[in-house]
């Protein structure tokens, strides 16, 4: 399979700064030291809790935020370094989903204004052109073209998702990073959202990375998912290798902790005790150990690798 | 552990409850006639999606509903007394005693500018009548029963020195702390990561099993009302569709709305390209349609459907309010 992004060893560290000098007292390591592959064609899901690094490692990923270190390859072509003109036609390649559709759009602009920007910021077609496409977009996602000429509040939460869409996909991307796309949505306009996602994965050949902390969803839009615990890659995987045999302890307990529809009540265990530690002091050793039931000194002590070949995982007890 | 809920008492009962909200644009049934009863020791889930009213009806029992809404109907019977009759000064002893409620973000509910530990003490200071010593201590004590670490130094730590799980469990120990017959929660582990919803939910659970509370359960998620349900109650448009045991509920639902809604969630290990969808969205208060109020976007409509659908049990325990069930 050829591979369209590669992250390696990527870093994103966000300095905490005091006093009167504005000091760099601490570091923030949101992303410490992660190497990934994306497949063209494939979706990969970006999965782990409130902190764990998944949304500032997309957002790296298309350096709207700058990584700290490490190198991003797109297409084969060094991602990081590239300035200006050469950075912004690359980026045309890669677009982004945000998960508030409150936030992501702007209030003062009509759903055509919108759509027509990257377009414009880009200088391709002229303005005949731009309308069609505009309209065309809109039927794509589902929205009536008499839609054009309102504005964001004017629409619900679903179908502001689908204009963000729209936007992602207006200059035909190979890449789009999805960031908790569907979480601010109730079930039944996820469920139109998810279909939607995938119809236009089919139909442009489109790449996701797909940042969720909901593992029903990541189970049913993922081909491979990454899991992510303290700004690390704990375990990577296929969905069904990993659902069916997940190595990591904390793999294990986020797929435990899911609650199940139609078994009726049960009494809840929680498959986890204690709280994710802060990134700015993370633990010694393997991050996870305070709160592993398997923990050994050599735990406490000793950093593991993510290591395997088709399915990789950063534990001592492999 | 699942006792038969035909044997238990209710401890609460609501009786065709409708609250309106008289806005600009008209009058909005946010609960329109809804009737339900909760028993000791059971978990009564509600699951809707935003909108569907199943906020507004808690609000309501606590008789905390503000201009432009208003309670315009029906009773709600708890200890032998109706309580949207009881003067404020009454009501105001059930709430937060016998009657208490938690919610989605304790980050708004607790109040920033007071330590934790003080916010216990005057919620047992306001129904017992104990010295500020003693509800200190007993404040400690709660802090520590709902697994909060070092109990005397987090007691004077303020909302925002504690974490969203912590913050949850210290609202839960603040609604526990006069021993209330019921809880209402509302939302409660909604904005809490999967690893410490388990933690919240088996707590309340815990609690719940040792205190012999009633529990009313509010939340969108369609798996933990499952797992902690004994029966469940299904929302739409201010109105009630379904109510049965939770197995029953999820495993043969009957109202159109509750098949739609259980089949449009992805669920693990059942893989299909696409997920069923329900067409359209939520109606707003506005476009709500007189009759049955899912019948714009119910594959099973009939003509009949313009009027509202009476509700009918169609098991033992398992009622619904649809012309055309399934």
């Amino acid at each position: 399979m050829e591979v369209l992004l590669e992250a390696k060893n990527v870093k994103k560290h966000f300095p905490i700064r005091k006093g009167l000098l504005s000091r760099v007292v601490a570091n923030v390591k949101a992303v410490d030291d992660v190497s990934l592959t994306v497949h063209r064609g494939e979706t990969l899901g970006l999965v782990g809790e409130s902190g764990c690094g998944k949304s500032t490692l997309g957002r790296t990923m298309i350096r709207l935020y700058e990584p700290t270190a490490g190198e991003i390859r797109f297409n084969g072509r060094d991602f990081t370094t590239l300035k200006g003109g050469e950075l912004r036609r690359a980026r045309k390649n890669i677009q982004m989903i945000f998960q508030d559709p409150y936030a992501s759009l702007d209030p003062r602009m009509t759903v055509g204004q919108i759509l027509r920007q990257p377009f414009e910021i880009h200088g391709l077609l002229g303005s005949a052109a731009r309308e069609a496409k505009v309209l065309d977009l809109l039927k794509i996602v589902g929205l009536k073209p008499s839609h054009v000429n309102r504005y964001p509040h004017e629409f619900s939460g679903g179908q502001r998702q689908r204009i963000s869409i729209a936007r992602a996909i207006a200059l035909e991307p190979e890449m789009i990073i999805c960031d908790e796309p569907v979480s601010a949505l109730d079930v039944s306009i996820q469920a139109q959202i998810l279909n939607l996602l995938k119809d236009l994965q089919d139909r442009l050949k489109l790449t996701y990375i797909f940042v969720s902390h909901d593992l029903s969803v990541i189970e049913h839009v993922c081909d491979r998912i990454a899991v992510m615990y303290l700004g690390k890659i704990v375990e990577v995987a296929t969905r069904e290798e990993l659902f069916k045999n997940p190595k990591h302890p904390y793999t294990q307990a986020l797929i435990a902790a899911i609650p199940r529809v139609g078994e009726g009540k049960r009494k809840i265990k929680k498959s986890l005790g204690g709280e994710v530690p802060s990134p700015i002091n993370p633990p010694s050793g393997c991050y996870f150990h305070p709160r592993c039931p398997h923990a050994t000194e050599k735990c406490r002590t000793q950093t593991p690798k993510l290591e395997g070949s088709l399915h990789e995982v950063s534990c001592w007890l492999y | 552990m699942v006792k038969p809920t035909a044997a238990r008492e209710p401890i609460l009962k609501v009786e065709e409850l409708e609250t309106t909200f008289f806005l600009k644009s008209g009058p909005f049934r946010a609960v329109n006639r809804v009737s339900y009863s909760v028993s000791k020791g059971e978990t009564l889930g509600v699951v809707g999606e935003s909108g569907c009213g199943k906020s507004v009806t808690s609000f309501s029992l606590m008789r905390l509903i503000e201009q432009p809404g208003q309670i315009t109907h029906g009773r709600v019977l708890f200890q032998g007394h109706d309580l949207l009759k009881l003067p404020e000064k009454q009501v105001q002893k059930v709430r937060g005693g016998k009657m208490a409620m938690i919610f989605q973000e304790p980050m708004t509910a607790l109040n920033p500018v007071l330590t934790v530990g003080r916010q216990i003490d005057e919620q047992i200071l306001r129904h017992e009548a104990v010295s500020p010593e003693e509800a200190r201590e007993r404040s400690i004590k709660m802090l520590k029963k709902v697994g909060i670490p070092s109990p005397e130094d987090r007691y004077s730590n303020y909302p925002h020195q504690l974490s969203g799980g912590m913050r949850q469990r210290a609202m839960i120990a603040m609604a526990l702390s006069c021993d209330p017959e019921v809880l209402i929660a509302d939302e409660p582990t909604t904005a809490l990561d999967v690893t410490i919803q388990a933690q919240i939910l088996e707590l309340i659970q815990s609690l719940q099993e040792e205190k012999n509370m009633a529990v009313q359960f509010i939340t969108h998620d369609l798996g933990v009302i499952s797992e902690i349900s004994d029966r469940v109650m299904v929302m739409y448009g201010g109105m009630k569709c379904e109510e049965a045991t939770s197995e029953a509920l999820f495993n043969s639902p009957k109202h159109p709305y509750t098949a739609a809604l259980i089949q449009s969630r992805p669920q693990l290990g059942h893989r299909e390209h696409r997920l069923r969808t329900i067409e359209g969205s939520v109606p707003a208060p506005h476009e709500l349609p007189a009759g049955c109020p899912f019948q714009n976007r119910c594959p099973r409509r009939i003509a009949l459907c313009s009027k509202r659908p009476p509700e009918i049990e169609i098991q033992p325990g398992h009622r619904v309010a649809c012309f055309n069930p399934l």
